[in-house]
């Protein structure tokens, strides 16, 4: 019988089936079959009524009145959001990692399966020695470690992403205080699938990925532009760059500013952006269990669905201070705690959700210094609909939620297809000398 | 207040009100533009005493001198400031940027102490490219105005911009290309913004081309042109509150248009190092002035009392000497470069140039009588790292500065712009704290400004967003110590001591 606290390889002892792979049976193959990955799990973890012995279905709303039946197995930092109205929904469980990972990648993280490893520090290369190929290393994760780099290899998974967002800060009360609004791209520089140069961008073969923040409101940052250069070395803190209109120029800072507000209202660190933004080697990972959760639904669209309101439960374009969204059990989440070793952190740790299909955390709790409870993350995904130029549509990021738990506080970030002069595109072949680099900040400032 | 100026305010907040009441929350978009701005009020309070220039008269102090009531004024500025930032992008090659400015001073209108003046200046030799028009109190401008043109490696930016080099914060060494618009504050605005509203745009064709090698990332040359459109720096009007000129002088500027401005640099990174070297050559910015005796006497005709001649006389302020300011050609050459220093968690930043040609004037009897050149070597080390000070609040943004300037030559009876000796080497430390509190949305500043040779200036405030449209800004501006040469930050400068209120609400 299947109990809550159960681990992966309590499936393989209750069941006596797949050795090394656990549970039923490998997931992988029904993956590369393009088969449902339901048989390779016990019937009750794929519905939460059965899990739930009927107490929760698909289609109830939770909120703070019944709070009490998702206790369990819902995040730490869900609770308190339902206890204070927030409220969810219970949708059917996704069985294809096609529902918030692109097809290319999950093509990859078969293909490559077998060809990762670790060296003693924990770095992640090829069994030659190369910065990694591409796709999920470890589809079958043992450890921490190797969970953490599913994700943080590629937090996107494209070649390239860029993307429009804005950010409504609620306080408490439910006031919006202020709303900022910024442009970002990602372009990987190893383990590119889709975009030729394929694998790797031989100029900077040393790096995993630059990403780019530009400011397009309010008005005292508008034009503000942040270029960060993220070294394959996972031990390496990044170079930033930044394009200040006041100044006119461009300016090298420090990285060290990791664990304090991005801007001002702002309850995310830079250390928070992509859920876990430090390289991987700068904290220490721990594995805290294994279990199924509740995890965001990828029918969480958010600004993706044309004229969604709060009834819809799609994490919708608004303002208020709990965005509603749909929320299923996730048959395997491995529950991922990480300690920064950084200098100012403030956090005693952070657990990432991490979904075992997946391989992609959408969610994380984190405590505070004290060891109280501080913040929730929420990374919603889903199918944005704009075709991701390998074949399908993207599954990127839908909306986001930053929770200050202690103050009641909200960033809840919208994301859009189209904003402006700015379209939302992936594996659209950008290139990092016309987007990321002082000059190209330079050349493209709007102000 | 009168009919004009109650409408000309009206009209500011009018016009803001209109773009606000579309763009609550976002930049306001017409077609392919996208429009951003702010409105600034801004108030400075004098705390110290009359500009002492405004009663240096050919014979002593002569009050009220240039003002219209002897005495401290009340104000130093009371300013309303209208700031468009236009951005519209037509293509991925191409955009442009438009940046029009409304002023309206209010300060003579508040403070009694004043006699009329301009308040910016645009009557001048080669004005007309300024794209600045008004009167004495209202003066609108295109700031800015050019286009961008973008592909591949190339980039062009044609109009009317400012170019900002070099690593520097706050002290001119590469930072050279435009010149200063210092006529309503003598760019003692916050420091955090450095010149921003004071580098004059002028026109230019900046060309830059990034250059394909596997060795250096991100080579990029540089080439500058400005083909002669000549701006010199812009000064505060004699009898205005910040005015720098003796009331006994006449300095008339003798700006010569068509003479190009023309440089450029190669930067690039080899990390943890990122450089860019560097070559200028324009007129000078600052006016060297040169006595001459001009018919009849080298002074205006006021100086020469009735009956003999028309004026009052030495006393009054209308007598001037009168000296012309040259803008001799000068080439500058240097570079910069910054190390990221990872195990300090820091910035190590370093630039200097070298102005073979720097223009002095040689005085004889206390009067410029001509122009020689001398070397001038300028040096910054810079160091910027955010540091955990206080427990549980984010960390200190701390810059700190060296800044050493070597004359070289001999410099016996030499002068520079502002007329004061110049001493063979100077020695200055700067040093920036800002001290982020609840969230990043206040934040404490403090900047010092410390010549060795003892002079200061002070600038201790405070930084305040509220939402996304209002900002406040408190801060003072403390000058003192024993150096008092005009072209030194020391007590000379310590009239212009005060508090600085402004509000900006931003769209």
């Amino acid at each position: 019988m299947w109990k809550p606290e159960w681990t992966r390889r309590d499936f393989l002892k209750a069941a006596g089936s797949w050795a090394g792979a656990g549970l039923l049976q490998p997931v992988l193959p029904l993956i590369g079959a393009g088969k449902s990955i339901a048989a390779a799990y016990p019937e009750e973890v794929l519905s939460i009524e059965r899990y739930t012995k009927g107490r929760v279905k698909p289609g109830m709303i939770i909120s703070k009145d019944n709070v009490e039946l998702v206790k369990d197995i819902a995040p730490e930092g869900l609770i308190v959001e339902l206890q204070r109205g927030g409220q969810i929904k219970i949708g059917e469980t996704a069985l294809r990692p096609e529902a918030v990972e692109p097809g290319f990648w999950v093509e990859a993280t078969l293909r490559n399966k077998g060809q990762a490893v670790l060296d003693k520090q924990g770095q992640l290369w090829t069994k030659d020695g190369k910065p990694w190929i591409g796709g999920a290393p470890f589809p079958e994760a043992k450890s921490a470690l190797e969970a953490i780099w599913n994700y943080k290899f590629n937090p996107r998974r494209y070649d390239d992403v860029i993307g429009i967002s804005k950010v409504a800060s609620v306080d408490t009360n439910g006031n919006v205080l202020r709303r900022d609004g910024a442009m970002f791209i990602q372009i990987q520089t190893v383990g590119r699938l889709v975009v030729d140069p394929k694998p790797v961008l031989p100029k900077y073969k040393d790096e995993i990925h630059r990403t780019l923040f530009s400011i397009t409101y309010p008005f005292d940052v508008y034009g503000l532009a942040a270029a960060s250069t993220i070294y394959y070395d996972a031990a390496k803190l990044p170079d930033t760059d930044l394009y200040i209109p006041t100044l006119r120029r461009t300016r090298r800072v420090p990285s060290t500013q990791r664990f304090e507000s991005a801007s001002p209202y702002s309850i995310y660190y830079t250390t928070d952006l992509d859920l876990q933004n430090d390289p991987v080697l700068t904290w220490s990972w721990s594995l805290a269990g294994r279990k199924p959760m509740l995890g965001p639904s990828p029918s969480n669209r958010g600004a993706r669905i044309k004229g969604a309101t709060k009834d819809d439960f799609v994490f919708p374009d608004t303002e208020e201070k709990f965005p509603r969204s749909t929320w299923e059990l996730r048959p395997e989440v491995l529950l991922v705690d990480g300690v920064p070793h950084l200098p100012g952190a403030n956090y005693t740790k952070k657990r990432m959700y991490i979904d075992g299909i997946y391989q992609r955390a959408q969610v994380a709790d984190i405590w505070d210094a004290a060891g109280k409870l501080w913040k929730f993350i929420v990374f919603f995904t889903g199918d944005t609909g704009v075709p991701d130029n390998a074949g399908g549509t993207a599954r990127d990021l839908t909306g986001l939620i930053f929770a200050d738990l202690q103050r009641d506080y909200h960033n809840n970030v919208s994301v859009y297809n189209h904003e402006g002069d700015i379209d939302f595109k992936v594996n659209s072949d950008l290139k990092i000398e016309d987007w990321i680099t002082q000059s190209a900040m330079l050349r493209r400032a709007r102000r | 207040m009168g009919r004009r100026k109650f409408l000309l305010c009206g009209s500011m907040v009018l016009l803001i009100t209109a773009i606000q009441s579309v763009a609550w929350a976002q930049p306001y978009r017409v077609g392919p533009f996208e429009i951003t701005g702010f409105y600034q009020f801004t108030i400075n309070t004098a705390t110290e005493h009359a500009n002492p220039n405004n009663v240096a008269c050919l014979a002593g102090p002569c009050y009220p001198g240039l003002q219209r009531k002897s005495g401290k004024p009340d104000f130093l500025l009371m300013r309303q400031l209208l700031d468009l930032n236009i951005f519209g992008k037509f293509s991925e090659n191409w955009s442009v940027i438009l940046e029009p400015r409304l002023f309206h001073d209010l300060t003579k209108s508040a403070d009694r102490h004043f006699r009329q003046y301009e308040s910016l200046a645009d009557r001048f030799p080669g004005n007309g490219w300024m794209l600045r028009g008004g009167g004495d109190d209202f003066k609108a401008e295109m700031w800015q105005a050019y286009t961008d043109y973008r592909s591949g490696n190339l980039w062009v930016r044609l109009g009317k911009q400012q170019i900002a080099w070099g690593e520097a914060l706050g002290l001119r060494v590469l930072d050279t290309v435009n010149p200063m618009e210092l006529s309503q504050n003598l760019a003692f605005d916050r420091i955090a913004e450095e010149f921003d509203r004071v580098r004059i745009p002028q026109w230019f064709l900046r060309a830059d081309y990034t250059i394909p090698n596997a060795a250096i990332p991100d080579l990029t040359a540089e080439l500058i042109l400005n083909p002669g459109v000549v701006v010199p720096t812009l000064i505060p009007s004699q009898g205005s509150p910040f005015n720098v000129v003796p009331a006994f002088l006449r300095v008339k500027n003798q700006v010569n248009q068509g003479e190009p401005t023309v440089g450029g640099r190669i930067t690039g990174s080899i990390e943890p190092v990122q450089f860019s070297l560097n070559f200028l050559t324009k007129p000078n910015d600052d006016g060297v002035g040169v006595f001459k005796l001009i018919p009849p006497f080298g002074v205006t005709p006021q100086c020469v009392p009735a009956p003999i001649g028309p004026g009052p006389g030495p006393l009054d302020p209308s007598c001037r000497v009168v000296l012309t300011g040259h803008h001799p050609r000068i080439y500058i050459v240097g570079g910069s470069v910054n190390y990221n220093w990872t195990w300090a968690g820091a910035v190590l930043r370093a630039e200097t140039t070298v102005t073979p040609n720097a223009p002095f004037s040689s005085t004889a009897n206390g009067l410029p009588t001509k122009i020689v050149d001398r070397t001038v070597w300028k040096s910054v080390l810079a160091v910027d790292r955010p540091t955990y000070v206080i427990p549980g609040l984010d960390s200190m943004i701390i810059g700190v500065q060296f800044f050493e300037i070597f004359t070289g030559g001999r410099l016996a009876g030499l002068t520079d712009s502002s007329g004061s000796k110049v001493d063979n080497a100077v020695h200055i430390f700067t040093t920036f704290l800002q001290q982020p509190l609840f969230d990043k949305r206040v934040a404490l500043e403090f900047f010092g400004f410390f010549d060795t040779d003892d002079g200061h200036w002070l600038q201790p405030g405070v930084h305040w967003e509220i939402g996304n449209h209002v900002r406040l800004n408190l801060f003072y501006n403390k000058f003192g110590g024993a150096e008092k040469r005009g072209s030194r930050f020391g007590s000379n400068l310590n009239f212009v001591n005060g508090p600085v209120f402004r509000f900006t609400f931003g769209f």
